[in-house]
């Protein structure tokens, strides 16, 4: 293992490390033979896909993991041997010495306690200070963390803070003690791209201020070029390849880090019209014309509508005009409403049959909101949305039922979307079985033709929800989809919680469908890299309101609005030391 | 928070009025008549005796105004007079009230007292000894209905090791401590079985939260495991223990009926339970009226105890 070599100048240094957690099928073992080094005031980056161990790694040094885990190894720090504590002298340890940020700043923070008391317990604890003292650091430290009027913020619950200012109190509560470690689990994966942008500033900035090592976990690329001095490559639990970040990304070695590098969106990256997403296994593209005829035939089944609008090519079959939808948060006693929030407040757009729209836009920027109205899963207090020609808000019996089986739409949450209950064959089959297109047995077969299609196999038809992981779930729920053989589907977030490598084989898997059927796709996303690469056209959205719209290339190119300008700024770069590193963004208007 | 106290006291005011419709309803349907009971075996023999009484108690009037009447004098806080005896619904519900109350009280003194730390210890030492002995505890307390309970608790504690008086009442005025002291046996037969039911919550609610990434947070900023369990996962784990006590403590009153026959105390459930015996209208309207409003009383003291607890709770939210 390169760089495994003992460092005596290293803060904390790790040999073979191994966590293993008892299952009813026998142990497994989440960190398996984990060695490296963190240097004092260093910046290292664990990188790795869901399931590689970079999370329980991140426990286990802390020896926060429960039992039934068990956790072998050496962890020296600072010339200590962790592992050699008593639990008292390791109390000592966490939250002076080593401090922790989480990734759900909502929550990490204990709801029933006013987040300044969360602060000053840290404080309490390690240096006895009293009450008072202690309430006044902590509002000292809510301003430091750059947050507004911090002394009423230090009486405020976590609820009633944005996303970003909880993570802001999660760095003020490690920061707290200045310690010479922090561990953070991937503490911005939860938040829109500009407030990660800020927080990432920030984070950086109390981190050079404090003289503090970070150890970052993460699994976002762009973000571990801007921060990291060196990375830890981990894969299903064992360390592949680790070294200074500008060699990692040059001249990577293992052939993991080289697909993980390739296969992460790369936003600077113009839009090659036809090119496929690299995926770690490469010779999916090999047998592309194979599988391709495999699912035509298993989703021509059930014989598509002859020429319906929907599969003439460049024909508008989506057109959305001043669309609105409002909802009422506070109604007076009598039902007359209060307060209104326009979620979607006159949007009009165009959506060409075979193409793809994405539509980008940060948390409450209304996509959401726009995309089920789309589906007629809500109802547009105005504005017209029509399909194919006819006004949506008018379908009704076989026009409705023959609308819901050409428009499906995937959820960002597949774990919410499918029935725990039901086995995912039979949820792959209740839509064709709900429009009484095939029997059984066609039913079965078509389930398990589509599995192989998302990359699963056709005897998990069997299995419930809980038996896969979210990257799968995310696929069964495409499947699902796929099994009605839409026209038009609306993605919302749809391949956002997947790990890089089984987003690019489910992009291409979109893609595939779009050159052989004519789909056409409704993207709704934030992940710019990605959009920038799938989507034909792009609309941005902000506050409910079209900021603008345009053909992708002159999006990115030649953004026109500020806002758009600013998201851009935003997208952390796959480039290591990049200019822009540690250059604080202006705050979003 | 003074907003939410306030629209909480409105709503249950207007329990009330609702509950005060519903219990004169339902007991003018009732079948039987206070008068024929009255008369006992004259009535049979006296038709004039019966209508004439009828008229002198103004039952032959239409419901409506009999309603108002009552109604009427509710808002005056004149609840009528017995039809067996003539003395004052509200004296007799006064005496009674308070005694109810103790019970109640006393049984979920016992249930929260004995319940909380129970489940606590059955949360943090799950898989251990302790906390399966603290379980089989909280299984057996629900497992067991009132009037088993409550005879084996007479059994151990008046016959056996004869520390408690088996059954009966003293006013507290006349002998503090023996007054207690027959309050013990029935508290614990009606709190025993709720004991349960808080130990099960209370370990469920706490093993979930222990499993929070906010309890992570707290054992990263240092705390000790059981002081991140007290502080951070309780608190938080009693929110749902606490809306179960408010649904539960209920059916305490429900579980009086058999508590204050079993130890003769003489609280609200015998009177009722006499009274409707007798048919005796006001009285039972009066009684039903001072349950509900013991009901009531306890869901708004639940409600504030969760605003209390529960930051969420009463606020706009977000």
């Amino acid at each position: 293992m390169s760089g495994a070599v003992k460092d005596e100048a290293a803060l904390l240094s790790v040999r073979g490390l191994v966590t293993e957690f008892a299952t009813p099928a026998g142990p497994v073992r989440a960190v398996d033979d984990v060695s490296f080094d963190i240097r004092r005031g260093e910046v290292v980056c664990l990188v790795g896909e869901s399931g590689s161990g970079k999370s329980v790694t991140g426990l286990s040094l802390m020896r926060l993991i429960e039992p039934p885990g068990k956790v072998q190894g050496q962890v020296s720090f600072q010339g200590r041997d962790l592992f050699a504590l008593s639990e008292a002298e390791m109390n000592r340890v966490r939250g002076a010495q080593i401090a922790m940020i989480f990734q759900e700043p909502m929550t990490a923070l204990n709801p029933a306690r006013r987040v300044g008391d969360q602060i000053a317990e840290v404080l309490r604890i390690h240096t006895g200070l009293p009450r008072k003292a202690a309430a006044e650091r902590a509002v000292a430290l809510l301003e430091r963390v750059g947050i507004r009027n911090p002394a009423a913020r230090a009486r405020a619950y976590p609820h009633q803070l944005s996303g970003g200012m909880r993570q802001r109190v999660m760095i003020a509560i490690a920061c707290a003690l200045k310690p010479a470690l922090i561990i953070a689990d991937e503490p911005t994966t939860a938040l829109d791209v500009t407030v990660q942008a800020q927080v990432l500033d920030l984070l950086f900035e109390m981190q050079a201020e404090l003289g503090s090592a970070l150890l970052f976990v993460t699994h976002d690329l762009g973000v571990v070029a801007e921060i990291a001095d060196r990375v830890v490559v981990l894969y299903h639990g064992k360390v592949v390849e680790q070294g200074d970040v500008a060699q990692i990304f040059s001249a990577p070695e293992h052939s993991y880090t080289k697909a993980l590098l390739a296969a992460a969106p790369d936003v600077d990256a113009p839009r090659v019209a036809g090119r496929r997403f690299a995926t770690l296994a490469a010779p999916a593209q090999d047998d592309k014309a194979q599988t391709g005829a495999r699912v035509a035939a298993a989703v021509a089944a059930p014989a598509p509508q002859a020429a319906s609008a929907a599969t003439i090519p460049g024909a508008p079959l989506l057109e959305i005009s001043d669309l609105r939808r409002d909802f009422v948060t506070r109604r007076s006693w009598t039902g007359r409403p209060l307060e209104t929030v326009h979620a979607v407040g006159g949007v009009s757009l165009t959506v060409p049959a075979g193409k793809t729209l994405a539509i980008i836009g940060e948390s409450g920027s209304g996509k959401s909101t726009l995309g089920r109205c789309i589906a007629r899963l809500d109802q547009p207090t105005s504005g017209r949305i029509t399909y194919a020609g006819r006004d949506i808000g008018d379908l009704a019996g076989d026009d409705l039922l023959r609308f819901r089986r050409e428009v499906q739409t995937i959820f960002q949450d597949p774990y919410a979307s499918l029935n725990p209950r039901r086995r995912i064959g039979d949820a792959i089959g209740d839509g064709p079985a709900i429009h009484g297109l095939m029997p059984a047995e066609a039913r079965h077969a078509l389930a398990g033709e589509l599995l192989e299609r998302v990359g699963l196999k056709a005897e998990h038809a069997v299995r419930y929800p809980h038996q896969f992981s979210g990257g799968q779930r995310q696929r069964i729920a495409i499947a699902r989809a796929l099994a009605l053989s839409p026209h038009f589907i609306i993605a919302d977030e749809a391949v956002s919680a997947l790990d890089v490598s089984v987003r690019a084989q489910v992009l291409n898997l979109l893609a595939d469908l779009q050159d052989e059927r004519g789909l056409t796709y409704l993207f709704i996303s934030h992940d710019m890299g990605t959009v920038r690469q799938f989507a034909d056209r792009v609309a941005i959205m902000q506050g409910g309101r079209l900021v603008e719209e345009g053909e992708t290339e002159r999006i990115f190119e030649e953004p026109r609005e500020d806002y758009t300008k600013n998201l851009l700024r935003a997208v952390p770069r796959m480039t290591p030391y990049s200019p822009r590193r540690r250059r604080p963004l202006a705050p979003a208007a | 928070m003074s907003k939410f106290i306030g629209s909480r006291l409105a709503s249950a005011l207007l329990t009330l009025v609702l509950a005060s419709i519903v219990v004169f309803a339902s007991i003018h349907l009732l079948p039987g008549d206070p008068v024929v009971m009255l008369l006992g075996e004259q009535a049979g023999s006296d038709p004039e005796a019966v209508a004439r009484m009828t008229r002198e108690l103004g039952l032959d009037r239409p419901l409506i105004s009999q309603f108002l009447t009552w109604a009427g004098g509710l808002f005056q806080g004149d609840l009528g007079r017995s039809l067996r005896n003539g003395e004052p619904v509200l004296d007799e519900l006064l005496r009674r009230i308070p005694r109810s109350l103790e019970l109640i009280g006393g049984g979920l003194l016992v249930a929260v007292a004995l319940g909380l730390p129970l489940g606590v210890l059955a949360a943090r030492d799950r898989g251990k000894l302790p906390g399966m002995a603290a379980s089989v505890i909280a299984v057996a307390g629900f497992s067991a209905p009132v009037f088993v309970s409550g005879i084996l608790l007479v059994l151990i504690f008046s016959l056996w090791l004869n520390l408690l008086p088996s059954s009966g009442f003293v006013a507290f005025s006349e002998d503090p401590l023996l007054h207690l002291s027959c309050l013990v046996l029935p508290s614990l037969a009606i709190g025993i079985n709720f004991m349960g039911v808080v130990a099960r919550m209370t370990r469920a609610s706490l093993i979930d939260s222990m499993a929070k990434d906010y309890v992570r947070l707290a054992r990263a900023k240092g705390l000790s495991r059981g002081k991140a369990m007290t502080r951070h996962a309780l608190p938080n784990a009693l929110v749902p223990v606490i809306s179960i006590i408010g649904i539960r403590a209920g059916n305490l009153l429900g579980g009086t009926v058999i508590v204050e026959a079993l130890f003769d105390w003489p609280g609200l459930s015998s009177l009722l339970v006499s009274a409707s015996f007798a048919r005796d209208y006001p009285l039972m309207q009066g009684s039903l009226l001072a349950i509900f409003a013991i009901f009531i009383l306890i869901s708004l003291l639940i409600d504030l105890a969760q605003g209390l607890v529960d930051p969420r709770v009463g606020t706009n939210g977000g």
